[in-house]
């Protein structure tokens, strides 16, 4: 991790350590596999987010998130970011199986970048992952100073 | 509002609980007159002999009906009836004024407009005050059971929410880990595996997908039950249009002539008649597939003397001997190699009609094709 420039990387917010893997082997495929951290679960999220802001230090230039989450779950994380003043306006997508209306206004109500639900088929999965890190990583200019810059 | 809990608790430990009235006058021999009259309608009877004991019994218990003496001394029974409509314990109880005024002037209360008062001058016949007591304890159990109902119903769409919800998040992660590790699996090790062993796991895989299919097509089938519906004026002409053209767009190289009847509107609930189009389009569109040209036709028709929608194909049709399984769920009259599907998409088509007070059914002939005739907002057209 320590390796990582972590204002040119993705933070995979994912408890399913199938998902995380097939995550992984998708960001690979795209030649990103070594641009991600993963936490797993919203507390852990959390924690890796705001100890960087309290040292200063970079942040991801995406946060990939998960709703159904241990501990705090996505939405719960979501707020908290939004609420806390340094990560407001980090980039972050929802990245959830569900298609239920609740989970996608709440998730627009707490200011998501985005919603993308994961799709079962793995090649529409890989698909998707793989924009997604290209997208953020690759192409979306830099939303502060120092972070998020590809 | 705790009173309305305690009610509903105490109900459902003993759902043949009594039932209270509350009877009111200053003059002891009066309330003994009463209770001797009502004693035989087996509801509970409790005595107060001024407003303010009265009001301080509305606090203690919930009342089916109150009967007041408009004549105390202190605060009379319209000043009583007043403070007690200013409750919302204690607004809804029905009032029986007992009054030797004359009938012009007991409707100075300003709640008798509420339907839920009525009054006797003295003196009264017990017969005649019995029997609107009754009337008025018969219409309290019936509130009473229907707000129990109505609880339940609340209850019971409550849990199918959190079910839906849990099976949305937690159903499909194990099937797209079976069918992610199968597609690794084909891509990374191909060269270990002979046909048979890449067939077996494409199967897998297939099975997978499919079953997440089903997952969406039911918790489509139990949100339309679940929805709450917004009524407006649907434009069904212009819905069919699009959604025609977007079917065109995905199958590009094939051969669909399309006709759809000008300006055709529905009242009811966009979201929902959007699926419903959604679904019997995309029907007509797959089972026309081995017709070139197919030919899909929207139009109304009158049937016994009323219009109704019609959406007629020409495609491979069914045998009408099975056409009363046509709309149950997980039905299926095709082989699923021919037309592949879930089985669920007209039985959520069934349900969306139903919810618009309507009535859906089907024609078809093998190989002639199928037409779906419905109608809805039976019997409301005054209305809306």
């Amino acid at each position: 991790m320590s390796s990582i420039d972590v204002s040119r990387a993705m933070l995979l917010v994912e408890d399913n350590p199938h998902d995380e893997v097939l995550a992984l082997r998708a960001l690979n495929k795209v030649g990103l596999g070594d641009r991600v951290v993963v936490v797993r679960d919203g507390e852990e999220a959390l924690e890796w987010l705001f100890s960087r802001t309290a040292a200063g230090e970079d942040l991801p230039a995406v946060v990939v998130l998960d709703l159904k989450l241990p501990k705090l779950d996505g939405l719960e994380v979501l707020e908290r970011l939004r609420a806390h003043s340094p990560t407001q306006r980090l980039p972050v997508v929802v990245f959830s199986s569900s298609n239920e209306a609740r989970d996608r206004e709440a998730s627009w109500r707490h200011s998501a970048n985005s919603y993308v639900r994961k799709p079962v088929e793995y090649k529409l999965f890989a698909e998707v992952v793989g924009l997604l890190g290209r997208y953020w990583l690759l192409y979306n200019e830099g939303w502060t100073q120092q972070g998020g810059a590809p | 509002m705790p009173k309305h809990e305690a009610d509903s608790e105490l109900l459902s430990r003993s759902p043949k609980s009594e039932v209270s009235v509350l009877l009111v006058d200053d003059r002891p021999a009066n309330l003994f007159a009463l209770e001797h009259t009502l004693s035989e309608l087996g509801a509970k009877l409790v005595k107060a002999s001024s407003g303010q004991e009265a009001l301080v019994a509305t606090l203690h218990e919930d009342f089916a009906l109150a009967i007041l003496d408009v004549q105390m001394p202190g605060m009379d029974g319209y000043e009583l009836a007043e403070l007690m409509r200013g409750n919302p314990d204690t607004m809804n109880l029905p009032i029986i004024f007992l009054t030797a005024d004359s009938a012009e002037e007991w409707q100075v209360f300003k709640g008798y407009e509420s339907g839920a008062v009525d009054y006797i001058v003295k003196p009264y016949q017990p017969a005649v005050l019995r029997s609107k007591v009754r009337v008025f304890l018969q219409m309290y159990a019936q509130q009473r059971a229907l707000r129990r109902s109505q609880d339940e119903l609340a209850n019971v769409n409550k849990e199918l929410e959190a079910f839906a919800y849990s099976v949305s998040h937690d159903l499909r992660a194990p099937l797209r880990a079976i069918e992610g590790f199968s597609q690794a699996l084909l891509e990374d090790y191909l060269a270990l595996l002979d046909p048979m062993g890449q067939d077996f796991l494409q199967r897998i895989s297939n099975e997978a997908c499919r079953m997440a299919q089903l997952i969406d097509d039911l918790l489509q089938l139990s949100r339309v039950s679940r929805v709450e519906m917004n009524w407006e004026e649907v434009e069904l002409s212009a819905l069919a249009q699009e959604l025609l053209e977007r079917l065109a767009e995905q199958e590009p190289e094939r051969q669909v002539e399309w006709s759809i009847a000008p300006q055709m509107v529905a009242q009811g609930d966009y979201p929902l008649l959007r699926q419903m189009m959604e679904n019997l389009l995309s029907n007509a569109w797959k089972f026309s597939r081995p017709q070139s040209p197919a030919r899909i036709a929207f139009e109304l028709s009158k049937v016994d003397g009323r219009d109704a929608y019609v959406l007629r194909d020409n495609g491979v049709g069914f045998d009408m001997k099975y056409a009363s399984k046509l709309f149950a769920p997980f039905q299926r009259l095709h082989a699923m190699s021919e037309f592949p599907g879930t089985g669920v998409g007209l039985c959520t088509v069934q349900r969306i009609v139903a919810r618009h007070h309507g009535r859906i059914w089907c024609q078809s002939e093998l190989g002639v094709g199928t037409s779906f005739y419905w109608v809805l907002n039976q019997g409301m057209e005054g209305d809306r």
